[in-house]
């Protein structure tokens, strides 16, 4: 027992003392032969391992391909930032370009230590599997389901009151509530009359649903700490031992509970199982740039690969819904913390502090809406970095006690990750600031460049890939980090200022747009758009006058056009659609026969399902006698369902004499039927993992950077035709 | 501590001509040769010869090649002299390849004053010139010789070999007549009176006043002296005291033939028996009035008076600031001068620590300059590094003219060696507004560096091959605003004489002089001599009146003082001072003779970021140069030299000694040393020289050259020599890693995960 303590920690020393020694390596100055034959190597071997790692499948080589891909990245990083920090830096140019430069630096440091927290949740991510649950259901817990909802429209709360309510588990274990703080007394006796009766009448449609399908519907007297409040005052009422929280637009599988229970029962020492938060819903950049159908969902990155990561770590967390909570882990703790505004990654940090776990199950069972509107995301955004670095501040994770050395460090990462919206202000400001006045931000040559940016340059991009390519386009990062940057740091400059300033604000989610508008939080991208392309006419002035800096100016150049071209793509997003369907769609494989009414039974399959209707792809030599006609009621028979279900046709489209599109609107006769709707559509994780892993197809690095510069080219000046020919600003919203 | 010198303009023509009037060995007075004529300025006509190597600052002979050359010079013309008759008397020799068309002008301030024909059949050049008197002007006039050479009447070759005309510098002469000029004796001609312009290589200023020991008046001798060296600017000048005579007669015995002006200097009370104070005493104040010697003129008087020594001082210091314009009448009464505190002066001065000190080119007396045309001479600087090992960056900004070729290019070169080459390439021409060039550990040397900026620029075209020659467009100018900046490197502590040579103040000097001190071992006037006369010398190495320094008798110390300049005769020096000496006059001295310098190089590793911030903290020192040296103490005829000496007591005060066994001696060898060729020769910790030979003999461990490196690590040079080697235990490393990592995270999910 000894000898192998001693073993393990020589192993470790060593392993310090080997990465002291590739750092001290790193920093070895060398000339330009001996660092472009290294480079050109390294990039090399990383090139064939990552071309390995796409052909070889096998986990435990996967695990030697992924430190492989890390090392290599990290020692070509570590050089580049040393030759940054000891021959690049412009300090002697004056103090504005000092200064400048330094910033410079300075995101591109944050790039280094974010890279290396990546690298390090993602050495070695943990793929957890589901425990079965014992076969007496005497030994199963009591789950209350809670659905807290605040001023969502009633109809997102309805399907996800359904599924609650008819996932497998014993009725009598499982209770689930409506927790309504849009129908508290404090909102329902509101001083603007208005306001008050549409409270009192969401509050009477949320009793009705709740009545309607065996919920409880739960409300307090007074708005007080905004989520985290409104489950801590259900906590009074009800009695279970786990709680499963869902967003009011998260409709869960019918085996959520039971792919999630069973690990409760195997550690008693769980606190959270957290479950990916999947969405049916395309958030504003998918929605707006239309690349939903086949782009990997933006969270994914975070579900799919971080989560996995943390939870190898023990510091998976929870993230508001999706996730089962043991309930006396959270009556020790007092109720759900609130000293924050993301109470979830607050209540797991007091957790892990008294010793509990967390677990993360990587399989979608929940259904959600992404916010529809630009505004929408970015009050999400704002709200979660907020949070997240009011946890630093508020609950600094280096002080709490109890907590592992990993746990601080990760968490700290949680704070530091939201850093990247002020380093991509920085990073868009740079090359501007260059061509338009000349600061010089970067003391270097195109030996330099070429010896160590780019040997830097490209194994970021090939372990980004490696590590993100399949649930992340590449450049698409950068896009989404540009349209948030402005609004996350201001965000965050208000925590520094006022850590306990920021409110809890609901992510607006199921809004309807019925026209076509600019978001009116795109002005600050009007300004970085102009001064970038300001800086571009500047740079071809320049580049034309100034022959002796042309190598220089052209290389801003190409920058400040990449950024150009992001910035349009941006303003692409900030157009917001019209969009009037309801119910959102999601893909779905069944099949299914759909008779007429003069008794005609076609064949096909459903391809997409909503909670309203479905779409059917029908095929068959028997369409060719058929006519078919829009308002025609059919019923469906699915051939593992119990009942056929009522439907309207409100939609044809015909392929080929053979095959045939359908578009039905479910007629309900009864609760059943809307039931066995929600079923259809959201009711079988398999069915969303399949939804996932149809969009999982990467993109190669150019085909990545295509894509972005053709989304610049075709939607930001879209959004810029828009503003010509409208000549109206729009719709306004608030944050 | 730097300099800047470089070659352009009039002034700094004079100042070759000097430099050359020194360095001239005693061989150049032999019998054949034109020389000066001795001097016999009285109020009658002289003559003087002038070698136009003495005015160029060149020996042998002058080379014109090529198409067409140009030779520039300036003409000195004292204010106190009128030239009747000049005569330019052109000697050397010619290509015999010359042909009809080639030809030699000489012009006068831009204007052709004649011109002859150069014919390849008579290979000897012989040319007599008669410049016409009245065209030539007070101070230096430009001249130029010119010549346009052909060897062939179509499809020349403008760069032809055989294109020359050599121009004898020492055959070739000013034969000039002149007679004393009469200047109107006003306190606003005083530029005139201290003239730059001259036939004379040396100044010497007679100083009249009492000998006492009060503070204020040898306070108002330090101000004089640096009125005299301030507006004499660079050349060399000898300050003599004399005691104040007893009669206005005896005031002209002690001035020499060639003295125009001398300056009397004292109370009301003490000059009433030489002159008549009665109208200036009336006015009250301080005074500065100008007279003519009675029965002289041409020689005039400056009087530095008032009612007590306070005055005295007041009204010399006065006069110690050049620029102040003074009225067209023979007397002003200064009624007050405000002196800027040195409080107010901390912030100007601010400079820059030693070992990271950045400044402009500007700070080291470097104005902007622009340099044109083919074989352009290149801009030299002169660095004083007080740094071991440390490197430094030059960052130019510069623009060159459209029209050059490719191949143009500024070399900038360290001591001779090339450090980096700037592309002049853009045929439209170009700034570059921050061009680095670093300049590596080893390449400059403890003390003075020569920093060159060499163009070399090329016409795009050539001519040739029957193409039409265009001299083309040629010019490149280096701004004043391009930046040095010395990295690292440990402090040179150990002050060196070699740093008294130039204007090496950027690291020294306090506001105006603060914190330096003049200290005159006895007030007998040829110690007062030596100082005011070292005391001048130090005004112009500054470039500025140093009104914060001061002038005082024996081991009066201040507490601000840290520089300390001591003048007397050994004897008469402080005991301590004397025993931190390696001197002991008139019996041995003792030198250090440096045989090897070695030093660890820091060689660039990983750890350099690291080592550069514990530097920053003062955490961490480099490694200082060891300079292997031998001890050897010599007696022998040390009794008929000067000595200049360094050192620093256990205070950290720097003392800079000039002494001789006698103050007659002192005061001799102290007007030798600032010459030109002397004062450059000064180095070390002890230097000495007769006060009539031309060589000060001194050592430093500048002479023993680094000849042993310990290279500290090394592994950037071994990857660097042997990348695949390095590559190989590379890929060994990170496969180790990768492996440990790999048993390192097994057993953590082993432990952590067990579902």
């Amino acid at each position: 027992m000894v000898f192998s303590t001693i073993t393990k920690h020589l192993r470790f020393g060593f392993w310090l003392l080997l990465i002291l020694l590739l750092i001290n390596l790193s920093w070895v100055s060398v000339s330009y032969h001996a660092q472009l034959i290294v480079s050109a190597f390294l990039l090399g071997g990383l090139l064939l391992v990552y071309n390995l790692s796409r052909v070889i499948n096998n986990l435990n080589w996967q695990q030697w391909f992924r430190l492989l891909i890390i090392f290599i990245t990290i020692f070509l990083t570590f050089r580049y930032m040393h030759w940054r920090a000891t021959e690049s830096l412009p300090m002697q140019f004056g103090l504005l370009s000092m200064i400048c430069g330094l910033l410079l630096f300075l995101a591109e440091a944050y790039g280094l230590v974010n890279m290396l927290f990546g690298f390090f949740i993602n050495a070695q991510p943990y793929h957890r599997k589901s425990l079965p649950l014992p076969a007496d259901p005497a030994q199963l817990p009591v789950i209350d389901v809670y659905i807290p909802t605040y001023n969502e429209d009633p109809s997102v709360t309805r399907p996800t009151v359904i599924a609650a309510t008819q996932m497998d588990y014993p009725a009598d274990k499982l209770h689930v509530y409506i927790l309504d703080d849009g129908g508290t007394v404090q909102k329902c006796q509101d001083v603007d009359a208005a306001k008050a009766q549409a409270a009192q009448d969401r509050a009477a449609v949320l009793k009705d649903i709740a009545a309607e399908f065996g919920a409880g519907y739960l409300t307090r007297e007074r708005n007080l700490h905004a989520k985290s409040g409104n489950i801590n005052s259900a906590l009074s009422y009800t009695c279970g031992d786990l709680l499963l929280i869902l967003d009011c637009d998260h409709i869960p599988t019918r085996d959520f509970l039971q792919q999630t229970v069973g690990l409760f029962l195997a550690d008693p020492k769980l606190f959270v199982v957290q479950t990916p938060h999947n969405f049916v819903s395309p958030d504003p950049l998918e929605r707006n740039l239309q690349t939903y159908e086949q782009s990997p969902a933006e969270n994914e990155l975070f579900y799919d690969v971080m989560q996995p990561g943390l939870d190898s770590w023990g510091t998976s967390f929870f993230c508001g819904s999706a996730a089962i909570l043991r309930r006396s882990v959270i009556d020790e703790l007092g109720g759900v913390s609130g000293q924050t505004i993301t109470e979830d990654a607050e209540t797991t940090l007091d957790a892990m502090s008294r010793g509990y776990g967390s677990a993360y199950l990587n399989k979608p069972m929940v259904s959600g809406l992404q916010p529809e509107t630009y505004a929408g995301f970015v009050v999400q955004r704002v709200r979660w970095g907020q949070g997240m670095l009011q946890i630093f501040i508020l609950k600094n994770p280096w002080r709490v006690p109890g907590l592992k050395l990993v746990q601080r460090l990760l968490y700290t990462n949680f704070a530091f990750y939201w850093g990247f919206a002020s380093a991509r202000v920085i990073m868009l400001l740079a090359p501007p600031m260059f061509l338009v006045f000349s600061i010089n931000l970067c003391d270097a040559t195109a030996i330099d460049l070429i010896s160590y940016a780019g040997p830097c340059l490209l194994a970021a991009l090939l372990s980004t890939q490696y590590f993100y390519g399949r649930v992340r386009w590449p450049f698409m990062s950068q896009l989404y980090e540009v349209i948030q940057s402005v609004y996350v740091t201001l965000g965050l400059i208000e925590v520094v200022r006022k850590p306990r300033s920021p409110s809890f604000k609901v992510t607006p989610k199921g809004e309807q747009l019925n026209e076509d508008y600019v978001s009116s939080l795109t002005w600050p991208f009007y300004l970085f758009l102009g001064f970038t392309s300001l800086g571009i006419v500047m740079g071809i002035h320049r580049y034309l006058t100034e022959p002796f800096g042309q190598a220089a100016v052209a290389f801003v150049m190409f920058w400040a056009v990449l950024d150009v071209m992001l910035l349009l793509g941006a303003l692409g997003v900030m157009l917001e659609r019209k969009q009037l369907r309801q119910s959102p769609r999601a893909p779905h494989d069944e099949k299914v026969q759909m008779q007429l009414a003069d008794g005609t039974a076609l064949t096909g399959e459903c391809r997409n399902a909503s909670a309203g209707g479905a779409g059917l792809l029908l095929t068959g030599q028997a369409l060719n006698i058929v006519r078919f006609k829009k308002g025609s009621d059919v019923q469906l028979w699915f051939p593992d369902r119990s009942r056929p279900l009522s439907a309207k046709i409100i939609n044809l489209k015909r392929h080929d004499k053979n095959t045939l599109q359908v578009g039905l609107a479910y007629q309900f006769s009864c609760v059943e039927d809307e039931r066995m709707a929600i079923d259809i559509a959201f009711g079988s994780s398999q069915q969303l993992l399949q939804n996932n892993q149809r969009r999982h197809q990467g993109r190669s690095i150019v085909h990545g950077f295509w894509i972005v510069v053709s989304l610049g080219f075709i939607y930001g000046l879209a959004h810029l035709r828009f503003l010509l020919s409208a000549r109206r600003g729009g719709k306004t919203e608030n944050l | 501590m730097a300099v800047f010198d470089l070659q352009a303009g009039r002034l700094l023509q004079g100042l070759l001509v000097m430099m050359f009037l020194t360095l001239m060995p005693p061989a150049m007075a032999e019998d054949d040769k034109p020389v000066i004529a001795e001097s016999r300025f009285s109020s009658q006509q002289a003559t003087v010869i002038l070698p136009l190597s003495q005015l160029t600052g060149q020996s042998g002979v002058k080379r014109l090649t090529g198409i067409e050359q140009t030779m520039s010079w300036g003409l000195p013309v004292p204010a106190l002299w009128q030239p009747e008759n000049v005569t330019f008397n052109i000697n050397g020799m010619l290509s015999e390849a010359l042909i009809q068309g080639s030809q030699l002008q000489v012009m006068l301030a831009g204007k052709v004053i004649a011109q002859q024909a150069l014919d390849g059949r008579q290979s000897r050049l012989k040319m007599s010139v008669e410049i016409p008197a009245t065209a030539l002007k007070s101070g230096f006039n430009a001249m130029q010789l010119r010549v346009v050479q052909h060897y062939a009447e179509i499809c020349e070759y403008p760069m032809a070999p055989q294109l020359w005309t050599e121009i004898d510098l020492q055959d070739s002469y000013f034969e000039i007549e002149a007679r004393p000029r009469q200047v109107i004796g006003r306190l606003s001609q005083l530029s005139r009176l201290f003239d730059k312009a001259s036939w004379q290589a040396h100044r010497q200023i007679t100083v009249f006043s009492a000998l006492t020991e009060n503070t204020d008046h040898l306070a108002a001798l330090g101000f004089v002296a640096q009125g005299i060296g301030q507006r004499y600017d660079y050349i060399p000048t000898s300050i003599q005291h004399q005691p104040l005579p007893d009669n206005r007669q005896s005031l002209s015995w002690p001035m020499s033939d060639s003295q125009r002006i001398a300056i009397l200097v004292g109370r009301f009370d003490e000059l009433a028996g030489q002159i008549d104070v009665a109208k200036y005493q009336q006015a009250g104040g301080p005074v500065l009035a100008l007279q003519t010697l009675p029965g002289l003129p041409g020689r005039y008087l400056l009087l530095v008076m008032g009612e007590t020594d306070a005055e005295v001082r007041q009204a010399a210091a006065s006069f110690a600031i050049p620029g102040v314009p003074w009225p067209n009448s023979d007397w002003a009464s200064i009624n007050s001068l405000d002196i800027p505190t040195e409080t107010s002066l901390e912030q100007r001065f601010s400079l820059p620590t030693a070992a990271q000190g950045a400044f402009p080119l500007r700070a080291l007396g470097f104005n902007n300059q622009t340099v044109t045309g083919m074989d352009s001479p290149p801009l030299n600087l002169q660095v004083w590094n007080n740094t071991w090992q440390g490197r430094m960056q030059v960052r130019l900004h510069l623009a060159y003219a459209s029209g050059m070729a490719s191949q143009s290019a500024l070399n900038v070169m360290t001591n001779g060696v090339l450090n980096g080459s700037i592309p002049l390439s853009n045929p439209q021409g170009g700034v570059y507004e921050n061009y680095a060039v670093t300049i590596p550990a080893g390449v400059m040397k403890p003390g003075w560096n020569t920093l060159s900026f060499a163009p070399v620029m090329i016409p795009q075209s050539h001519g040739g091959e029957c193409q039409p020659f265009f001299p083309g467009n040629l010019a490149v100018t280096i701004y004043e605003d391009s930046t040095i900046q010395k990295f690292g490197g440990d402090e040179l502590r150990r002050l060196d004489l070699a740093s008294l040579n130039g204007n090496g103040y950027l690291f020294t000097e306090q506001p105006l002089g603060k914190g330096i001190a003049f200290h005159i071992a006895e007030t007998d006037s040829s110690t007062i001599s030596a100082a005011m006369t070292l005391m001048g010398k130090m005004s112009q190495v500054y470039k500025r009146p140093l009104l914060n320094s001061r002038f005082v008798l024996g081991h009066e110390v201040s507490e601000d003082d840290i520089f300390h300049y001591w003048v007397g005769r050994f004897a008469a020096l402080p005991a301590d001072l004397q025993s931190n000496l390696q001197l002991a006059l008139p019996d041995n001295i003792s030198i250090d003779v440096p045989l090897m310098q070695s030093a660890t190089v820091q060689v660039l590793e990983g750890a350099e970021w690291f080592n550069s911030v514990m530097d920053a903290l003062g955490l961490r020192k480099t490694p200082p140069a060891n300079v292997t040296q031998v001890g050897i103490q010599l007696s022998g005829d040390f009794d008929r030299n000067g000595f200049a000496l360094s050192s620093q007591d256990d205070n950290g005060q720097h003392h800079i000694v000039f002494t001789a066994e006698d103050a007659k001696l002192l005061q001799d060898t102290l007007h030798t040393v600032v010459d030109y060729g002397h004062w450059g020769q000064l180095r070390g910790g002890l230097a000495f020289w007769s006060p009539t030979g031309s060589t000060v003999y001194a050592v430093s461990y500048d002479d023993a050259p680094f000849s042993a490196y310990g290279l500290r690590g090394g592994l950037g040079l071994w990857v660097s020599q042997y990348p695949w080697r390095a590559l190989f235990i590379l890929l060994g490393l990170l496969g180790l890693m990768v492996w440990l990592s790999r048993k390192l995270l097994k057993r953590h999910q082993q432990r952590n995960q067990q579902n």
